[in-house]
């Protein structure tokens, strides 16, 4: 079975700038995948190619078997990809319902819209609740459930994530990443998330740390569990000795 | 600066060569082509005036001819009351003067575009009522007399060359002074504008103003050209006639809305046969100049003339030494007063910000001491641009108190923080994309300009001279000190995002702060860099005697550069302490990895 | 009263053209200056045809349609590649094309006075001592019907739920599968339709030549600042508003230009007032 989602040595990046130089792998069907790293490493610019925002300089991105790297995200969309952008990534004039409905344009046909517009709102209650409310009124943790939601709409095959924790509290992070993981489990969907938050890897199946636009580390299944704590460590540097006199 | 020099150089040479030429042809041409270069020479005048108000301001003026008519019919009302000749001009100049300003008010309340149809609209009720002048009893049109001394077409003209040498003037003369820079400033960033001191409401004005006087003086000598006076002179496409020249000519260059300007009026003039179709070919320049070549003309311009010829003197680049640049940009002295704790430069107590129901601050306390690097961390959104925004008086807060040196911040204005010795870098780099990193660095001291007034800025006076000089010198030492000399030239928006970030840093220091507020001065930049850019910090900060607080994610990377940290979260101070406390603080932890990993790894 | 009534029915032009104009710009952020020419573009070739013998109404059609394809070609040509940039150049762009189409309108058709003929017949009824043409009820009927349907159309239909989500925010449009450049495109046809329309009937109201309905664009533009420029309703209702205060104010003076004065007045005002415009929301 094709991977559903497969990158081989992606180059990309902006005007003369390089940002990914050469980026490879590999996501299965029904995964959830980590990106892990820092600011600026690249990991909206290869959210943005794989979705079709961006066109790679070269190297093949494959979608379910297709090769998509030239086609516009219109047209990715419309076969089952599904991007959650950075925030806000909702319209901010408009209501949460209308919201949804545009995320329902790229619906197969033959689906109808408002059936699928009342099974999202029931996932996620507090967007009922405020469903005339104008999406810029919403709290930050509101408007990312509504990002998440509005990409859902399409029901996608492949839902890409774009740090889904930015600007969140600790109790918001984990309820988005356990909501990511249900609804993964319920319809099958494979998640591709970008993520600085190490906490993300407590639903991955399969992590790739990226560190100045190349993949530096791979780790998979039970092998991930042993690298956690060590990445979170790292991240945060830890005990090393603190230079700098202190107060 | 050598392109610059070379430019003013060679612009000075042209226009004494055109002038030279203007006036010694005039004893062998014919009163008519006199009278047609007189009225090539009020296009130019009127067209400089939107140059200045739409290229250096960046007002969008729709109705330009406006003013033109109130300078022609002002000089013909006085011209009638028997007010001596030049005076009359000059009258009906400042009158235009006037009105522009006040067209120009609601520029201060409503958005560019409205402006732009407002502008617009009282281009037409001058047109139809105001220069109509229904209320006497002719048609409205006014003769205006010649008075002995310029009793001939080409006399009229040598006024018109006189007056058009004297606006070239006072149009450079704010193009290299703080006036211009200002204008420049409001025109591409007015959003950071106000940080570096510049008030932009009266700003707008002074453009509006100057741009009036230009066009006061095209209307005063149009009058005593034709000798006539009536509002079909002054239509709403006379205006647009207008925007199309400065558009074509490329907005906010001179040399450019004159060429495109008398261009297109000499053909309509003297080449009848081709000239019906002069106008559509204008028509097709002005819908594509835009889109394919923004620069216009003035591009053109600059790539067949100026570059190309080569400089009067050789340029030799003076070498500044990096111990002397240190030297020139480092703050005075100053003392702290006595009843401020000796150590601390900014305290903020409590400070609070809603926006509407968000709630962006809430109970942020801190305090910088001198001759620290305190950094701020936190997630995305947590607070700390906003804080940064509450110091530099962007956002005001709802509740709390910050003082820097004993002095209530909250008390004072945006524009009136600059001069105080704090500077600052902004999140999305501050600084004006399509100007220069020199000129850049010039306007980043733009409060140090103040030191010179409007006039004289506009007579060059030794006093204005010696500012600029100072600004100079501070601007090269500071581009000395972080290393981007090779630079200078460079538009802003060509540089690497690093370099950019770079250059952001200098124009701070430039300014001879003593507190220096980065935000986010690594985003962006690669993790080499990073490394370099935060061992430059530490050595300006010995260097310069400076106190510096500085935003960033990678945690790290703060730990190693700063003394103290301060940790953000959803609004409010979750954490501080030093390096070592904040990064073992558990809260800490799991703010930015999620709570069980906070465990694993507090325990490992 | 009768000149409240004359001053709604001239009103009613400046609505037409004033409503198409600011779905232009709701629907691309673009100051489309060049929207009287593009109508007036369609309303010379139906004065053409008709010179040639071709019936009114059918002459009336073509010249839509053709103000509707002038609109298309800008859009696709000029129009995409001003999106993203100043609002300056698009300012500057879009007039330059209105010039060039009323040049060419000018070394084509010649300068001279014209006249067309009203499309729906030369019908007219009196309210009081006032006659009141065809053209003039059609151009009532025309900007309210415009009007109202633009306005439910944004609001309520799909395609105006991927307008305001294309001018909103492109990216995340492009996500939900949106085809922003066709949108955009069925944006300008529209206009251009609208904006055809309100020529012709104009011209059939008076007289035309070129750049006449850049004048009557000018008013336009005053109704859809005081609307808010980005309300259509109240494009339509300070189209009427200016027509009503012109109106009122010829019948008490005869002093030249003093109608339009006093609409710059009432603009004035109302914008220091209300900078956002009358009806004008947080929309940007």
């Amino acid at each position: 079975m094709p991977s559903m989602l497969e990158l081989t040595d992606v180059r990309a990046g902006y005007g003369s700038a390089e940002v990914l130089h050469g980026i490879s792998l590999t996501v299965d069907q029904g995964e959830v995948a980590v990106i892990l790293g820092a600011n600026g490493v690249g990991k909206t610019t290869m959210l943005r190619s794989i979705a079709g925002l961006l066109r790679p300089w070269s190297g093949r991105i494959s979608f379910g078997g297709k090769v998509v790297d030239r086609m516009g995200a219109e047209k990715i969309v419309r076969l089952g990809l599904g991007m959650v952008p950075g925030p806000p990534g909702i319209f901010r004039d408009m209501t949460v319902t209308d919201n949804l409905r545009v995320g329902s344009f790229a619906l197969a046909k033959g689906k109808k819209a408002d059936t699928q517009l009342e099974r999202i709102l029931q996932t996620f209650p507090i967007l009922n609740q405020r469903r005339t409310q104008t999406a810029g009124s919403l709290s930050g943790g509101e408007q990312r459930m509504l990002a998440i939601a509005r990409s859902l709409m399409s029901e996608p095959t492949l839902l890409l994530v774009d740090e889904p924790s930015m600007g969140l509290s600790p109790v918001m992070v984990s309820n988005v990443l356990r909501l990511l993981n249900e609804v993964r489990k319920e319809s099958g969907v494979t998640i591709l998330m970008a993520e600085q938050n190490v906490g993300a890897l407590d639903i991955a199946d399969r992590a790739y740390v990226i560190e100045k636009g190349r993949v530096a580390r791979e780790d998979q299944g039970a092998a991930l569990a042993q690298t956690r704590a060590d990445l979170a460590r790292a991240y945060l540097g830890g005990s090393k000795a603190a230079s700098g006199a202190k107060r | 600066m050598a392109l610059k020099r070379r430019q003013a150089k060679i612009g000075a040479a042209f226009i004494v060569v055109a002038f030279a030429a203007a006036f010694l042809s005039m004893t062998f041409t014919s009163e008519y082509t006199a009278y047609v270069l007189g009225t090539v020479v009020v296009s130019a005048i009127a067209i400089l005036s939107l140059n200045l108000l739409m290229g250096y301001a960046g007002q969008v003026s729709l109705g330009q001819a406006a003013f033109v008519g109130i300078g022609a019919f002002a000089a013909a009302q006085f011209a009638d009351w028997n007010v001596p000749f030049p005076l009359t001009i000059i009258l009906g100049a400042l009158l235009a003067a006037l009105v522009a300003a006040i067209v120009g008010l609601p520029s201060l309340r409503i958005r560019g575009l409205q402006v732009a149809a407002t502008t617009l609209a009282f281009g037409a009720v001058a047109q139809y009522f105001l220069f109509a002048r229904p209320w006497t009893t002719n048609s409205g049109q006014v003769t205006v007399n010649r008075p002995h001394v310029i009793a001939t077409d080409k006399a009229v003209l040598l006024t018109g060359l006189v007056g058009l040498l004297v606006i070239l003037i006072i149009d450079r003369q704010i193009r290299h002074s703080r006036i211009g820079r200002a204008f420049f400033s409001v025109r591409d960033r007015e959003d950071t504008a106000a940080a570096r001191g510049v008030k932009v409401g009266p700003t707008k004005l002074q453009a509006y103003a100057f741009s009036g006087l230009y066009a006061g003086i095209a209307g005063g000598l149009f009058a005593y050209l034709l000798q006539t006076v009536s509002a079909p002179s002054f239509t709403v496409f006379t205006s647009l006639g207008y925007v199309a020249a400065v558009v074509i000519g490329g907005l906010g260059s001179w040399s450019g809305a004159i060429v495109s300007g008398a261009v297109f009026a000499s053909i309509q003039q003297l080449l009848s046969g081709i000239a019906r179709y002069v106008p559509i070919i204008e028509a097709g320049l002005l819908t594509t100049t835009p889109v394919l070549r923004p620069e216009g003309l003035g591009y053109i311009l600059n790539r067949a003339v100026f570059i190309p010829l080569p400089a009067f003197k050789s340029e030799k680049r003076e070498e500044l030494e990096l111990s002397r640049a240190i030297e020139l940009i480092a703050p005075p002295k100053r003392p702290l007063s006595l009843s401020v704790p000796t150590r601390s430069l900014l305290i903020a107590k409590d400070v609070g910000v809603r926006f509407g129901g968000l709630v962006a601050l809430h109970d942020v306390s801190m305090e910088v001491r001198r001759g620290e690097i305190v950094g701020l961390i936190g997630p995305n959104g947590a607070g700390k641009s906003t804080f940064f925004n509450a110091v530099g008086g962007f956002v005001k807060p709802n509740t709390g108190s910050i003082h820097y040196r004993g002095k209530d911040l909250l008390a004072l204005p945006t524009h009136a923080r600059a001069g105080l010795g704090i500077a600052r870098t902004f999140q999305q780099v501050g600084l004006s994309g399509p100007q220069t990193v020199w000129e850049n660095m010039m306007f980043a001291q733009h409060q140090l300009a103040i030191e010179y007034g409007l006039t004289s800025a506009l007579l060059s006076t030794p006093d204005m001279r010696k500012v600029e000089r100072q600004l100079q010198t501070r601007a090269r030492a500071a581009l000395e000190v972080i290393g981007l000399t090779d630079y200078t030239e460079e538009r802003v928006l060509n540089l690497s995002h690093g370099n950019q970030r770079l250059a952001e840093v200098a124009a701070a220091i430039s300014t001879g702060p003593e507190l220096l507020m980065l935000d986010e001065p690594f985003a962006g930049v690669g993790p080499e860099e990073s490394e370099q850019l935060a061992e430059r910090l530490t050595e300006l900060r010995a260097e310069l005697d400076l106190t510096i607080l500085v935003i960033e994610h990678d945690v790290p990377l703060v730990a190693s550069l700063c003394s103290y940290i301060y940790c953000f979260a959803e609004g409010g101070m979750l954490a501080e302490g030093s390096p070592d406390e904040v990064q073992n603080n558990p809260d800490v932890i799991s703010t930015y990895i999620g709570e069980p990993l906070a465990k694993e790894a507090a325990g490992a | 009263m009768t000149a409240i009534i004359n001053g709604v029915l001239s009103g009613s032009a400046y609505a037409l053209i004033a409503v198409g104009f600011v779905m232009i710009y709701k629907g691309s952020r673009i100051f489309n200056l060049a929207h009287g020419e593009i109508g007036a573009f369609g309303l010379f070739i139906a004065w053409y045809l008709h010179n040639h013998k071709v019936p009114v109404l059918i002459a009336f059609v073509a010249g839509v349609v053709v103000a509707t394809l002038v609109a298309i070609i800008v859009e696709r040509t000029l129009v995409r590649r001003l999106v993203d940039r100043s609002p300056l150049a698009a300012v500057a762009s879009t007039l330059g094309v209105a010039f060039v189409l009323a040049y060419y309108e000018f070394l084509q058709f010649g300068v001279n006075i014209k006249t067309f003929p009203p499309p729906f017949g030369t019908f007219s009824f009196n309210i009081g001592n006032l006659t009141v043409t065809s053209s003039r009820i059609m151009l009532l009927v025309f900007a309210a019907a415009t009007a109202a349907g633009l306005a439910v159309f944004l609001k309520r239909t799909k395609f105006g739920l991927e307008v305001t989500a294309a001018v909103s925010d492109k990216t995340l449009a492009r996500l939900s599968g949106i085809r922003v450049n066709r949108t955009r495109m069925f944006v300008w046809a529209l206009g251009g339709a609208t904006s055809g329309i309100a020529a012709i009937l104009i011209a059939s109201v008076n007289t035309f030549t070129p750049l006449s309905t850049t004048l009557v664009l000018i008013r336009g533009l005053t109704a859809a600042l005081l609307g808010g420029l980005t309300s259509i309703t109240g494009a339509f209702v300070g189209g009427i508003a200016i027509g009503v205060v012109e109106a009122l104010v010829t019948a008490h003076t005869t002093v030249q230009g003093a109608d339009y004065t006093a609409v710059f007045v009432v603009l004035l005002v109302a914008l220091l007032l209300r900078p956002q415009g009358i009806f004008g929301g947080s929309e940007a």
